[in-house]
């Protein structure tokens, strides 16, 4: 990138700390927090009134989003408001909606992900050591960079390992928002973009539940985004060996927590060093832009040393999601396989009205993506450095068809996390710098953009966990359990204290999350072991095949959970994504399956709670 | 003050900030001083004081340092936690609190015989933004038409902690609340004699006390039947009669009170695997 030529910008009322003090700078950021705590204060109310079942929970729910969304975006669509202000906004507002993952289960871990990184922290503070066989997740143990820091936080102050993660993820949380502000800031020269940038980021629908959950990735992205911004200050260097050294160390940190991102960090760089060598040769009388070569180099060689070295395991796992999604591809362009419905997860579809919100919000998105790519496009010799992000932000539409595919949705899904950091800051662009919106003055059109930049959010928010899900399980409802009860919890800590630890266990997909952590068990992991729980668990009788899944994936135990029996689970399956019905249920599970091992020959039925029942099984073999 | 002299107040501050979370570290383990310490000696000292090292020419935004305080933290303890498994003495408490402190006492030395100063006069603006010409309308620094008395700052700031602080409990005592329910186990051991009985254990989390009724058929030559009550939080353990050479099954109810039918069951069946070994990994 060459050196800036002067700004030329108009001169306007200045105002500095000396000044009139750090109150000023701060303009309305205070009332606004109370504001956005209040919305945080109903998503909460949200949260315990779906607990005990009682009331509207979900109008709560929405109520609070609102309360939160509207009042920062609002306040980011104005031109008064300093960088200070700006900054405080998107550090609450990116906070908020974090809080509101944190109301849904305070003292616990509630999502399945969860415990996949919760696992190999155990092992960590049990072991002393990393990188030991995650039986929920093999290759996850492979990237020990947010279980690292957790063990460590853990280790120096003694809090639990679900107060530790919400505190990193919280830590992660903060360092993105700032980053992508400070990124787009540098970039463009406008905080009220870079404001509305950090904010829409937000509408990607990761970012409510998935990216605030104790999941490698959502350490990975904050890391991602930090080294981009570490890079961006380097280029404005001359020299600076110390800050190459600690460029390297943001690389290796991407590098060794989550493949995925390690990847788009190295393309990344490799692109940056590219066009700067390419810009550098048509210009040769000017200053040289700085090309991150070394950089490059040195991401392609981590991932590469990594992957040999400990994180084998990777390319199958990543190998058999991208073979699936292009089969679905492949299948759904030939006719073999029917498209996939919109707004639905396994067997529940969202309300009418959140269907309705989101595919406005799409729209709103594609013309604003539409606007903000002519005020990019136009300003490309003013403020060439965010193409990058408008390339980023037209894969956005590209990917929009995928979702009518079954196995490729989710590839789909997952991905805007990463094209939402394009995507935010051109839907600012369009939303405040376009023709259309500069024509507009005053406060209506200023709060109409707010309005504007808020649906794109709801609608992020509509799609971002199914319906049901969304908050949390009545503990005593009867219904098919979607996160660990207390009950299934106490049974998994009382298979770890009274049967010993490593036990190999048969059970439901959300028992084995408890066995493998609460009760640091050894649940059945189909890739390795050979045999699936379903095998197992699925059959209504101890027929030859149950016992020959019992001999052959040596499982001395099996956890009955009897409230499958009261629906089919959101995800289609009970036990495992390979069951011959998955996707299929019509009517729930049968007691009969349930009851099978009770009064068998050779099984005993060793521990009951009403719900939960623990059969050891070592004589059925 | 000059430049100088408050580059190093803000040195020695980083400092004595990362020894007095060491010393809560080491001294207050599991209090909530500890906490905070924890939390100081991992996510803020070595980014602070790395940031002191490397952007020591005032080239960064307050909101960029506290970004790269932050940041750069994470990225320390990420690479930290790998460097201390390959090292000898595992990842313990020690060993993280030493290395914390080492890379964080090292960045300040570092800073301190690197020290310069902020800006070199004829450098690039290295606080400049990378365009040529800015959005209509847009500058860095502009007076806002809303701003509030810094008493009123403090006081609205005040009430959004407290409203955030209610958010949590409430949300936190709704998920500690959990319907009652009790827990019956039944494991074989072997007894003193060296002789096999059952050891059924009953586990209250009712909420409240209950009178339980055990019936255990099969162990012994007629069945047994124990009537007793269990406090809130409390267990009740019985050992059933030797089982002897008897191979058949036992069964084992328990019964709320004189309810007619048991509510939880057991049973044993002696071709089962009697005493569970722990396997370890795989």
């Amino acid at each position: 990138m060459s050196e800036p030529e002067p700004i030329n910008a108009a001169p306007v009322r200045r105002v500095t700390t000396a000044q009139a003090g750090i109150s000023r700078e701060l303009g309305l950021l205070a009332p606004i927090a109370v504001l956005v705590a209040i919305g945080v204060l109903c998503v909460a109310l949200a949260d315990a009134a779906h607990r005990g079942s009682n009331g509207p929970a979900q109008t709560f729910f929405w109520i609070g989003i609102v309360i939160i969304v509207l009042p920062v975006a609002t306040r980011l669509c104005s031109i008064d408001a300093t960088r200070l202000e700006r900054v405080g906004l998107i550090a609450l507002f990116g906070l908020a909606l974090y809080l509101t993952k944190v109301t849904y289960s305070p003292s616990r871990l509630p999502f399945s992900d969860e415990f996949v990184e919760f696992r190999t922290v155990l092992d960590i503070l049990n072991t002393g050591g990393m990188f030991h066989f995650n039986p929920l997740l093999p290759v996850s143990s492979s990237y020990p960079g947010l279980p690292g820091i957790t063990a460590g936080l853990v280790q120096l102050t003694g809090i639990s390992v679900s107060s530790a993660a919400i505190i990193v993820i919280g830590s992660g949380r903060i360092v993105l928002m700032l980053a992508i502000f400070a990124t787009v800031d540098r970039l463009s020269g406008s905080p009220r973009l870079a404001g509305l940038a950090a904010c829409l980021y937000a509408a990607n629908p990761n970012f409510l539940y998935w990216s605030s959950q104790f999941d490698y990735e959502s350490l990975a992205l904050p890391l991602f985004a930090l080294t981009i911004f570490l890079v961006l200050i380097r280029s404005r260097r001359r020299v600076g060996l110390a800050l190459d050294l600690l460029c390297a160390a943001g690389v290796c940190a991407v590098v060794i927590s989550h493949h995925l991102t390690s990847y788009l960090l190295a393309a990344v760089l490799a692109l940056w060093a590219l066009t700067a060598l390419w810009i550098g040769r048509r210009r040769p009388r000017q200053v040289r832009p700085y090309a991150p070569v070394g950089l490059a180099i040195l991401a392609v060689a981590a991932i590469v040393v990594w992957l040999i070295a400990v994180a084998g395991s990777t390319k199958n796992y990543l190998g058999s999601i991208a073979s699936n999604a292009g089969n679905g591809l492949l299948d759904t362009l030939t006719g073999h396989n029917s498209t996939r419905a919109l707004f639905t997860s396994g067997t529940e579809v969202a309300p009418f009205w959140e269907r309705g919100l989101s595919v406005v919000a799409v729209l709103v998105t594609l013309i604003a993506l539409a606007l903000g790519a002519v005020v990019i496009w136009r300003g490309r010799r003013e403020r060439p450095a965010l193409i990058p992000f408008l390339l980023l932000a037209l894969v956005y539409p590209l990917l929009l068809p995928l979702r009518l595919i079954g196995s490729a949705a989710e590839t789909a899904n997952r991905s805007t996390e990463f094209l939402y950091l394009g995507l935010g800051a051109v839907i600012a662009a369009g939303v405040v710098f376009s023709q259309p919106t500069k024509r507009l003055r005053g406060a209506v059109p200023r709060l109409l953009t707010g309005l504007v930049c808020s649906l794109i959010i709801f609608g992020g928010v509509a799609v971002s966990w199914q319906y049901s899900a969304r908050l949390p399980q009545d503990p005593s409802a009867e219904e098919v359990p979607y996160e660990l009860t207390p009950q299934a919890i106490e049974a998994a800590a009382w298979s770890g204290s009274a049967l010993g630890n490593g036990q190999r266990f048969a059970s439901d997909l959300i028992s084995r999350l408890g066995l493998a952590t609460y009760g640091y068990q050894r649940p059945l992991y189909a890739p390795s072991d050979g045999i699936s729980s379903w095998q197992v668990m699925a059959p209504e009788e101890v027929d030859p095949a149950v016992r020959q899944a019992i001999r052959e994936g040596a499982v001395r135990f099996v956890l009955v959970e009897r409230r499958l029996h009261d629906g089919i689970p959101t995800s289609g399956y009970y036990f495992d994504r390979g069951e011959p019905e998955a996707g299929l249920y019509r009517r729930p599970i049968g007691m009969r399956t349930l009851e099978k091992f009770e009064n068998q020959p050779g099984a005993s039925l060793i521990y009951d709670n009403g719900t939960q029942q623990i059969f050891a099984v070592g004589g059925l073999k | 003050m000059s430049v100088q002299r408050r580059l190093d107040s803000v040195l020695g501050l980083i400092g004595a900030g990362a020894i007095l979370c060491a010393l809560l570290v080491l001294l207050a383990k599991g209090t909530a001083a500890g906490t905070i310490g924890g939390v100081g000696l991992e996510l803020v000292a070595p980014g602070c004081a790395l940031t002191a090292l490397v952007f020591s020419r005032g080239e960064l935004r307050r909101h960029e340092m506290a970004l790269t305080a932050l940041g750069i933290s994470l990225v320390v303890a990420a690479l930290g936690a790998l460097l201390l498994d390959g090292l000898p003495g595992s990842l313990g408490r020690t060993p993280w609190t030493m290395f914390l402190l080492a890379i964080t006492f090292a960045a300040l030395t570092a800073a301190l015989l690197l020290r310069r100063p902020r800006r070199v006069p004829g450098a690039i603006n290295e606080r400049a933004p990378l365009v040529v010409r800015r959005f209509e309308d847009e500058d860095d620094e502009r007076a806002p038409s809303w701003y509030l008395p810094p008493l009123m700052n403090w006081f609205f700031g005040v009430v959004a902690l407290v409203l955030i602080a209610v958010a949590i409990l409430v949300a936190r005592d709704a998920a500690n609340e959990s319907p009652g329910f009790t827990e019956l186990s039944a494991l074989p051991v072997s007894d003193a004699g060296g002789e096999l009985r059952l050891r059924v254990h009953v586990q209250n989390e009712e909420g409240d006390s209950v009178a339980y009724r055990l019936r255990i058929v099969g162990a012994g030559a007629k069945p047994s039947e124990t009537s007793f009550r269990v406090s809130a939080g409390a267990s009740r353990r019985i050992l059933s009669e030797a089982l002897g050479e008897r191979t058949g099954r036992v069964d084992v109810s328990l019964y709320r009170g004189s309810a007619p039918e048991p509510f939880l069951h057991a049973s044993y069946d002696p071709s089962t695997v009697q005493a569970p070994v722990a396997e370890k990994g795989r």
